[in-house]
């Protein structure tokens, strides 16, 4: 286990697999992951590769994949620190196709997050609370509110002359 | 005509709006030659950048979204061409992150033959790189150059893989082409003619004191904040940090090959240029151990090998070529997850995968270098002059198709 530190363990389930590569810290409590991520950060998983959310239409995953550059003894892990959030009881909003969610952005702690949380927000309308800057960056604006990347969204099928499912 | 009347509101487009009565914003691009396609919003006070907005996405073709409706074979081409100087690194990534789904594991010639193709693959990412770094600082000799020596690397590629860009050459399981005859005796006159031609470029670019005056000291980026912005690649390596992924978490065939991770301590401009030479070198020394160290064997694993079909049989034992059997377009792989790390030219490539025991895959995510190094703009070309700006942009080697995805 390169996970064992009491801070994290109290508050998350931490499982390992090593054929695949993935250490998933799955956080329960939305309001302990900022507090997981600072000892994470405090361990020495200096920054941030990815911010993947997985759409389970009833839950939404969002994940930060972090490692480290300055510690030899984790520079061959990746870690999935993960939390879920329940997606079928948000109240609609009329601006948006769908309402976003609300989850902590970790920028504070990882700078190295701030353009892919940005990536997220407009694929998958993940509200980053705290986040600086939540402008669209690589979807144009006439796109911002629809949240492509989600898996219930479809688009206006006239005029196209290939369907996918 | 009345003047107070407002023909233009500036502040409709309050984005562009400067601060303070001093500056000017400056937009460079999307379609300057320079820039690429992307836009570089430049706050402006006299001659400093005061300010950088990186405005990218001018080229964002939806990967993500497209793979996650195909089956998953198909997603090879879509990341290829995504990343045009660097194919067979966003392949490799790609199937490194399928076999682990799948639970395949290539034979050991397969794996050498990976490694092979990935370090040529290198050498013309780098020297991409070298001749655009060129081209930024207005000499076209050493970008002719650098495009020149690029092609005897893209014949080599053809003479293994059958194309000379897009590849496709990595499949689940092994690698596609058997290594042609002569292709050693080739591969080694193509290496020699490189080692020669490091004179030329040290006599005429590397060693030129206007290249140095225009780059040493700009751009620094210190060990710490290098970690810190969480750069990739060989920006990272040249601001001091020892990362590499081939060695921190060995694919392919690195585990048993010999080479060293060059470094450099002061993260300018400057140093990111050296750095890509030194990388080219290794890149010649592990192509000299793979061609004498190469094991004899299959290059497709077993368990792919048994899905073909007797033809496709017939035609791999005669020509050494592995044709797609059907299993790969029907193919439901158990519901999992798993990531990939693939140290590319330009850095380092994340894929993420998840399946559901679908045809297609149920996520498709994957970041690659230049997106984790666009802190480059935002923070690292503050406080310097905007005649400085081509040359920080040239010297991080950021190629925005690459970034959009």
């Amino acid at each position: 286990m390169i996970i064992n530190n009491e801070d994290i363990t109290k508050t998350a389930q931490v499982k390992e697999d090593e054929k695949r590569g993935i250490v998933d810290i799955f956080v329960t409590d939305i309001n302990a992951l900022k507090d997981v991520a600072l000892s994470l950060s405090k361990m020495g998983f200096d920054h941030c590769l990815s911010v993947t959310c997985v759409d389970y239409r009833s839950r939404m995953s969002v994940m930060w994949h972090i490692s480290s550059y300055s510690k030899d003894e984790y520079k061959g892990h990746v870690l999935q620190l993960r939390i879920d959030v329940d997606t079928s009881k948000l109240t609609p909003d009329p601006n948006y196709r769908a309402p976003m969610i609300n989850v902590p952005s970790l920028v504070e702690v990882w700078k190295s997050a701030e353009f892919n949380e940005r990536e997220a927000h407009e694929m998958f309308g993940i509200n980053f609370q705290g986040h600086p800057d939540l402008r669209p960056i690589l979807l144009s604006e006439d796109f911002y509110g629809k949240w492509p990347m989600r898996k219930d969204f479809t688009f206006d099928k006239s005029g196209a002359k290939y369907e996918f499912e | 005509m009345n003047l107070n009347e407002k023909v233009y509101d500036i502040s409709e487009v309050g984005s562009i709006e400067p601060e303070g009565d001093r500056e000017i914003v400056l937009q460079i691009g999307p379609a300057h030659p320079g820039s690429g396609h992307m836009r570089i919003k430049a706050w402006m006070d006299g001659d400093i950048i005061t300010k950088v907005d990186a405005d990218i996405g001018f080229v964002h073709r939806t990967s993500e979204w497209l793979s996650e409706r195909r089956q998953f074979i198909k997603a090879i081409p879509i990341v290829e061409r995504i990343m045009l100087p660097d194919t067979v690194h966003a392949n490799l990534a790609y199937v490194l992150a399928l076999e682990k789904i799948l639970d395949v594991e290539p034979p050991p010639r397969a794996q050498y033959l990976r490694s092979l193709a990935a370090e040529i693959n290198r050498i013309t990412s780098h020297l991409y790189g070298i001749g655009l770094f060129g081209i930024f600082l207005g000499s076209s000799t050493v970008y002719m150059w650098a495009f020149g020596d690029r092609e005897p690397f893209i014949d080599l590629m053809e003479m293994l893989t059958g194309a000379r860009i897009t590849n496709s050459y990595i499949v689940p399981g092994g690698v596609r082409w058997e290594m042609p005859k002569g292709f050693k005796e080739k591969a080694e006159s193509t290496l020699q003619y490189m080692e020669n031609r490091f004179n030329d470029y040290n006599d005429m670019w590397v060693k030129n004191p206007v290249v140095e005056a225009r780059t040493v000291n700009v751009g620094v980026v210190d060990r710490n904040r290098a970690i810190k912005l969480g750069v990739v690649g060989p920006n990272l390596r040249a601001s001091g940090v020892d990362y590499d992924t081939r060695k921190a978490s060995p694919y392919a065939a690195y585990k048993d090959i010999d080479f060293e991770v060059p470094r450099m301590d002061h993260g300018d401009t400057y140093d990111r240029l050296l750095i890509r030479i030194e990388e080219i070198k290794q890149s010649i020394r592990i192509i000299r151990q793979i061609l004498k160290d190469i094991p004899e064997g299959k290059i497709i694993a077993d368990s792919i090998y048994s899905q073909l079909n007797p033809v496709m049989k017939k035609v791999f034992e005669q020509q050494q070529r592995v044709m797609f059997p059907a299993f790969f377009n029907q193919m439901r792989p158990a519901s999992a997850e798993s990531i990939a790390r693939v140290e590319a030219g330009r850095g380092e490539i994340f894929f993420y995968l998840r399946t559901s025991g679908d045809k297609y895959p149920y996520r498709f995510r994957w970041v690659t270098p230049s997106f984790r190094n666009l802190a480059y703009f935002t923070d690292v070309a503050v406080g310097y002059k905007l005649a400085d700006l081509p040359a920080i942009y040239g010297s991080i080697d950021y190629f925005p198709p690459e970034a959009d995805r």
